[in-house]
């Protein structure tokens, strides 16, 4: 890595460990959210006399909520709200006369505190769910739910980096941020399985971004989603963030014009 | 005492007055957390539509009663977040600004929950209202049936308020710290959704005494569903009534004890 976007990184790694108690806070949250869905789902199980409904037993839905629950991080775009800071500020105009690239600089910004909820907060949980309930992941599985972890963060801040780049025309983008967010939990498994979904709903769903989110890493982890179909998922969501990858890039080119001649 | 009430219930007024100009001037933004404010109450529906079309739901409740009781939190913990935010509190005690505002003659609690709410969550209680009403006219609910759950839907609105404000001075208090409350505002409103029973007994006793988030969506729901008797609802009023006086006298006591981030 060019050692100045090293020191951006590692200047970003300090700050975020100052927050390590609120990560935990969040992490612990975030389970407590999933633990009410559980309770929920336990009691529709129970009442119902059903050992699996569309595929999907009580065990691997219990998991399933607890590990969407500790990838929730995941679900908002940090990048979003770092841009839309420094347009408000006028930082931007000073940082785009640094001798970095203010995209690449944002995104490495944003990289250490997602990297340290991931290793404090995700890992640990993943351990104790795999231990606790005796699943039996092969290496591929694994490698495959690790690259999938990463193009789900690649894809929710590149649409971070998109609606962030707006900001320069609606100044408040985070009532944007938070409807985007809802509509991903709610169309990308993270209220529960799609699986749970109407047949034809869950074909089309399964061709957006929407899944890489919750879906697709809480099914590779429970076995929802058969091994066979990981490279092609894998595949589908590289595709999404090369697709979105595109899109910031033009919409950033546009919008940098935009920078310059308002002179924020 | 009936000044005081006049005199507050003035200054609420006219603070609503004076915020809701404020969002007049910003209109799309307001428009756009409306619609955030409703995709929670669609999340609901959805989530409960599924439920019911994948299996015989939850024990003892039909689809259209869970849909009256999950509409009826979105309505709940939409008033409440329109009086207080937890965040935004405890970012004004921290900053120091609240202290300007805590001025005689004015009760203290009055401003607070009349300056540092969420307005934009009239978004949940529009929405929430529309699926009540739809919820309601198809589980065949009648008027009277209405007229009789208001009382105790609007104490237990009140409670919550109360509980809410009052946990996040304790928070600030103690820690410095309050912004974390929305979390457990936010969690809270998700076990609201559904019939406390699946919760079990600790469930019950703790989301009507501990967090009482069932007093103002279940009670209400399980008396107009006829799964409550008379004494039952009485019981849930007195409780009602004496947490409302709990938290309000706790909440003066901790707004004595408070001290601003000095800005």
């Amino acid at each position: 890595m060019n050692s100045k976007y090293f020191s951006v990184f590692k200047v970003f790694s300090k700050n975020a460990m100052a927050y390590r108690a609120e990560i935990a806070l969040d992490a612990t949250f975030y389970m407590l959210s999933s633990l009410v869905m559980v309770i929920v789902w336990m009691a529709v199980y129970h009442f119902s006399a059903l050992t699996s409904i569309n595929g999907v037993t009580i065990s691997s839905m219990t998991i399933y909520l607890f590990v969407i629950g500790s990838i929730g991080f995941l679900s908002w775009p940090g990048i979003a709200n770092a841009l839309e800071s420094d347009m408000r500020s006028g930082e931007i105009a000073s940082s785009l006369i640094r001798p970095i690239k203010y995209p690449y600089a944002i995104f490495i910004r944003d990289i250490p505190e997602n990297l340290i909820f991931s290793l404090a907060g995700t890992l640990p949980i993943f351990i104790i769910i795999y231990v606790i309930a005796g699943l039996h992941l092969t290496a591929m599985q694994v490698l495959m739910l690790a690259i999938e972890m990463v193009l789900a963060y690649l894809i929710i801040n590149f649409i971070g980096f998109i609606i962030g780049s707006l900001a320069i025309y609606i100044t408040d983008i985070y009532g944007i941020l938070s409807g985007i967010t809802w509509m991903f939990s709610l169309l990308g498994g993270g209220i529960m399985p799609l699986l749970l979904y109407p047949k034809l709903l869950y074909g089309i769903l399964m061709l957006t971004p929407f899944p890489f989110l919750y879906f697709v890493p809480g099914g590779t982890f429970t076995g929802m989603i058969p091994a066979a179909q990981l490279p092609g998922l894998v595949a589908e969501g590289a595709i999404w963030a090369l697709v979105l990858l595109g899109i910031a890039v033009v919409v950033w080119k546009r919008v940098s014009r935009d920078i310059n001649a308002v002179g924020v | 005492m009936l000044d005081s009430i006049s005199r507050n219930l003035k200054m609420y007024n006219a603070s609503q007055k004076v915020l809701w100009k404020d969002i007049a001037i910003y209109r799309t933004q307001f428009i756009v957390w409306i619609f955030v404010f409703m995709m929670s109450t669609v999340a609901s529906v959805v989530t409960i539509t599924i439920i019911y079309d994948v299996s015989s739901g939850v024990a003892g409740w039909s689809y259209y009663q869970v849909l009256v009781i999950s509409s009826l939190a979105n309505i709940m913990i939409g008033i409440v977040f329109y009086n207080i935010s937890p965040q935004r509190l405890a970012r004004t005690m921290r900053n120091g600004q609240l202290d300007q505002r805590i001025l005689k003659p004015y009760n203290p609690i009055v401003t607070m929950l009349s300056l540092y709410g969420t307005k934009t969550s009239v978004g949940s209680v529009i929405s929430g209202a529309l699926v009540f009403g739809y919820a309601a006219y198809m589980a065949g609910i009648s008027a009277i049936a209405l007229f009789e759950m208001l009382l105790i839907f609007a104490l237990g609105v009140v409670s919550l308020t109360m509980f809410l404000l009052m946990i996040t001075l304790l928070s600030y208090v103690l820690f410095n710290s309050a912004g974390y409350m929305q979390w457990v505002a936010n969690i809270a409103s998700r076990a609201a959704q559904y019939p406390l029973t699946i919760y079990g007994l600790p469930g019950i006793l703790l989301f009507t005494v501990g967090l009482p988030i069932g007093l103002a969506a279940f009670y209400p729901s399980a008396l107009i569903f006829g799964k409550i008797g008379p004494e039952s609802v009485m019981l849930v009023i007195a409780i009602e009534a004496f947490m409302i006086a709990v938290y309000y006298y706790a909440c003066k006591w901790l707004t004595k004890k408070y001290r601003s981030g000095g800005g």
